[in-house]
């Protein structure tokens, strides 16, 4: 028998383990009622996600988090009304935590399952809080995805550029290493970028045609100048972190928002978007509000709660395909890649 | 009605035992490697049985491991998702001790079992089971000639391993029984139930016998 379609005030349960970070949420009548995060600190002395501790952890953590989440919103586990899971793109043996959860907790309380791209729940991260005026371009920034998408209307989305190499947030985390930072990088340069001189040091640009990205050269770059300026000075970076580090985020950025700008030109946006976890650097936060100001269109950025990998983003894009009653069978499987 | 998950190894499966410890419906997949895409739907045809017939699911067993990591983990999430959902109890069965329990209990005349499974190229998780000493701790074992001397009138090899443990310890000529299948976890897993030998649903996670180590990468730095 299959499901009826979910109406707008359905009670949807989000699933959120595609990387490292298990999350819960409820969407309740159209609100996010609860968002509950665990986070895995086991990969901060290794500088990235180890995979197979992070599937353990999800293990661990997912149902205490799904009951955090419950309690949070005041409501039993069979007051729900849908399961909207993340299916991919992430690491297959976290996102096989999360789906396997999600099909037992569906056969459970025979109640439907909605697989969701991880990467539209972030735009759907806009719809928690704003009434989007489509068409929108998207500027998703993140570890593993740097994008930008034309958003015709919720569910509609075409890419129009991507990176061809490492992601913006790979840049800032082998950046941060390269400096003997921690991990994750976006945050560490960002706190030392706020007292240092963003003209200190010029770093180039990629030369990709069209709206793709590249970021695996200003990373040779900035491995390559501090090795110089080392063999001159041992002392270099320790005077000059602030100053390295606000050049190179100020360089990640400008090579973001140049893209964006060329984009504007060639699509009549009615509004941009900027979502992902590195769309909590407060810096991108500023000039991508600069650059909507400038063109005169409505600007969406979500809250810092809704930037990094979060189940209520996934709740709120399964709430768009359970209306459309898209929901996925139990067979179907997780995905590595979008 | 106790549902009896297996996942561990190349082959999943699922069986669903009655208040009289009666195997009343089974699945196994027919292709190896088939866990995410089978035991899901194997467990909606079994939740479909347990309300044709008008019975009720009680509890949930699963082997524990040791095994595929991924099968572990798709089983794990699976069982826990099912017990949350229905607020059921979960039972966690020792796969190697039930093999071995299975084995002597199905084969009379064997004195010792060699429970196994495949942990890639010359290794194995073992835990032999004899009948007058009991049962040895798990280990993962790199099985070289000579390791274990083999009776071939009296031992019984058990598990996934049969064919590559026969060749290295030339054991040719013993009995070998391929698992695990969830039917050869059946009768630890009642044993378990009966007991109320629980586990937590929410703290649960697979016996995977290894640490992870992981290397730290020195790329990327000055």
């Amino acid at each position: 028998m299959s499901n009826p379609p979910l109406s707008a005030n359905s009670t949807i349960l989000g699933i959120e383990s595609s990387c490292d970070d298990t999350s819960a949420a409820l969407l309740i009548n159209g609100k996010i009622a609860a968002n509950i995060t665990a986070s895995q600190d086991v990969h901060r002395k290794y500088g990235g996600v180890v995979p197979e501790l992070a599937s353990r952890a999800h293990q661990s953590h997912i149902i205490p988090v799904i009951q955090t989440a419950l309690d949070t919103a005041g409501i039993t586990i069979h007051q729900i009304d849908a399961i909207a899971v993340t299916q991919g793109p992430g690491l297959m043996g976290s996102l096989i935590v999360g789906v396997n959860t999600a099909k037992g907790l569906s056969l459970a309380l025979k109640k439907p399952l909605i697989g969701v791209n991880h990467l539209h729940a972030h735009i759907a991260a806009l719809y928690i809080e704003h009434d989007v005026v489509f068409p929108m371009l998207c500027l998703l920034v993140s570890g593993g995805h740097t994008q930008l998408i034309w958003a015709e209307a919720p569910g509609i989305y075409s890419l129009v550029g991507q990176t061809i190499d490492d992601a913006v947030g790979e840049a800032f985390d082998k950046g941060s290493k390269i400096m003997g930072m921690g991990y994750p990088g976006g945050p560490e340069i960002a706190h030392w970028s706020e007292t240092g001189n963003d003209q200190f040091q010029k770093f180039p640009d990629s030369q990709t045609d069209s709206l793709d990205f590249s970021f695996s050269g200003i990373k040779t770059s900035l491995l390559y100048f501090l090795q110089k300026s080392q063999q001159r000075d041992p002392e270099f970076l320790a005077t000059h972190r602030a100053d390295v580090c606000a050049s190179y985020q100020k360089a990640l950025i400008d090579m973001l928002l140049k893209r964006v700008k060329k984009a504007l030109k060639e699509f009549p946006a009615a509004s941009i978007g900027l979502m992902g976890g590195v769309s909590a650097n407060r810096l991108l936060r500023s000039e991508f509000a600069t650059l909507g100001q400038t063109h005169q269109i409505p600007t969406y950025i979500p809250s810092f709660e809704y930037c990094t990998d979060n189940a209520a983003m996934i709740a709120q894009a399964g709430l768009y395909l359970g209306q459309q009653a898209q929901y996925m069978s139990m067979g179907a499987l997780p995905y590595t890649r979008a | 009605m106790l549902l009896v998950l297996e996942s561990s190894a190349g082959t999943p499966s699922l069986c669903l035992v009655n208040a009289d410890g009666h195997i009343v419906f089974q699945r196994m997949a027919e292709h190896e490697k088939s866990h995410a895409e089978c035991l899901p739907v194997f467990i909606q045809e079994a939740l479909d049985f347990i309300s044709e017939t008008k019975g009720a699911l009680l509890a949930v067993a699963l082997n524990e491991g040791p095994g595929s990591y991924t099968g572990l983990r798709i089983g794990t999430s699976l069982a826990k998702g099912l017990c949350f959902g229905l607020q059921i109890p979960l039972i966690a069965v020792p796969g190697l001790q039930a093999l071995g329990q299975w084995a002597l209990n199905s084969f009379p005349k064997k004195e010792r079992c060699f429970a196994m499974i495949d942990a890639r190229r010359d290794e194995v998780y073992v835990q032999i089971y004899s009948r007058n000493k009991g049962l040895t701790p798990v280990e993962a074992q790199i099985i070289t000639s000579g390791l274990w001397e083999i009776d071939t009138d009296l031992d019984v090899f058990m598990g996934n391993a049969n064919t590559k443990a026969v060749a290295l310890l030339h054991a040719e000529g013993v009995a070998c029984e391929e698992g695990p299948y969830a039917v050869q976890l059946v009768s630890l897993a009642l044993q378990k139930w009966r007991a109320e030998e629980y586990v937590s649903v929410a703290y649960f996670e697979p016996f995977y016998l290894k640490e992870f180590q992981a290397g730290i990468s020195k790329k990327f730095s000055l």
